[in-house]
């Protein structure tokens, strides 16, 4: 937080070296956020407009999150406006169904139970790897956000909560249905060797 | 006590710690007694690991000076 400050601090008196720093360290955040929300095609271009939301709204920046999670809540928030203006977004309350129901008997004990995975065999895949970097950007553009951010970016629910702005129980929802999405690939890979179709 | 079916609903909770010390406390008790649910836990818990990695770790030198021409030829910026 100290070094966001000094930061902010240069990057206000449009110092170079300032905005080369930034730049290095968080473009790529910016870009693959960008990429889930809203698909690779139009990821520069929101990362572009981000940028300059950002240039502008520095000044206004009141602190009471990080520097980061600032900055990727106005790509969160370009990358929606990007698709509602093309008829893309999808709310959170679209795609309620329950992807497991199916597996459970009137019980609620397991009637297909979850086969077995070879760990190993799966981690090495490259047809895997395939397969699931075309679910992730089948996949709601909210919900793999919010699984990239939780899974490979390491950032704490509040955090995340803040740049997608949704609430808590969203967020929950959000990373439960696309873990059960991952499981299915993974699931059906293992047992034929193909993507889901 | 939850069923298989209600377990699986709140299993990304569990993993993220989200329950309450009575609902984990039900998960731990159901999932000794019941090997699907420990094995589906399980595989959920990891599913992450096989997501690929992102292809653009941090800007490179170049990529980084391009973008800061491209801000700084903005009129707007300031």
């Amino acid at each position: 937080m100290e070094s966001d400050a000094r930061l902010i601090a240069e990057l206000l008196k449009q110092d170079q070296n300032a905005f080369r720093e930034v730049i290095g360290r968080y473009q790529a955040a910016m870009l693959s956020l960008a990429r889930n929300i809203a698909g690779s095609a139009i990821a520069d271009e929101i990362v572009q407009e981000s940028w300059l939301a950002i240039i502008k709204a520095l000044p206004r920046f009141e602190r009471r999150s990080s520097l980061k999670t600032w900055i990727l809540r106005i790509v969160a928030n370009e990358a929606k406006t990007r698709l509602r203006r093309e008829n893309r977004y999808q709310s959170m309350d679209s795609g309620d169904e329950d992807f497991m129901a199916a597996r459970f008997g009137a019980n609620g004990h397991w009637l297909t139970p979850p086969v077995e995975w070879d760990p190993e065999t799966l981690l090495d895949s490259e047809d895997l790897k395939l397969c699931l970097d075309k679910l992730m950007s089948s996949l709601p553009g909210l919900q793999s956000a919010a699984l990239k951010l939780k899974q490979q970016h390491g950032l704490a629910s509040t955090d995340i909560c803040n740049i997608l702005d949704v609430s808590e129980s969203n967020l929950r929802v959000l990373l439960h249905r696309a873990r059960i999405r991952l499981f299915q690939v993974v699931e059906h890979f293992q047992q034929t060797g193909e993507c889901c179709e | 006590m939850f069923n298989c079916k209600q377990l699986s609903a709140l299993s990304s909770d569990y993993l993220d710690g989200k329950l309450t010390s009575r609902q984990k406390l039900s998960v731990r008790f159901h999932t000794l007694m019941c090997k699907y649910c420990r094995r589906f836990l399980a595989q959920l818990s990891m599913v992450a690991a096989f997501l690929p990695e992102n292809h653009s770790s941090d800007g490179s030198a170049e990529e980084i000076e391009s973008q800061l021409k491209r801000l700084l030829s903005k009129p707007d910026h300031s």
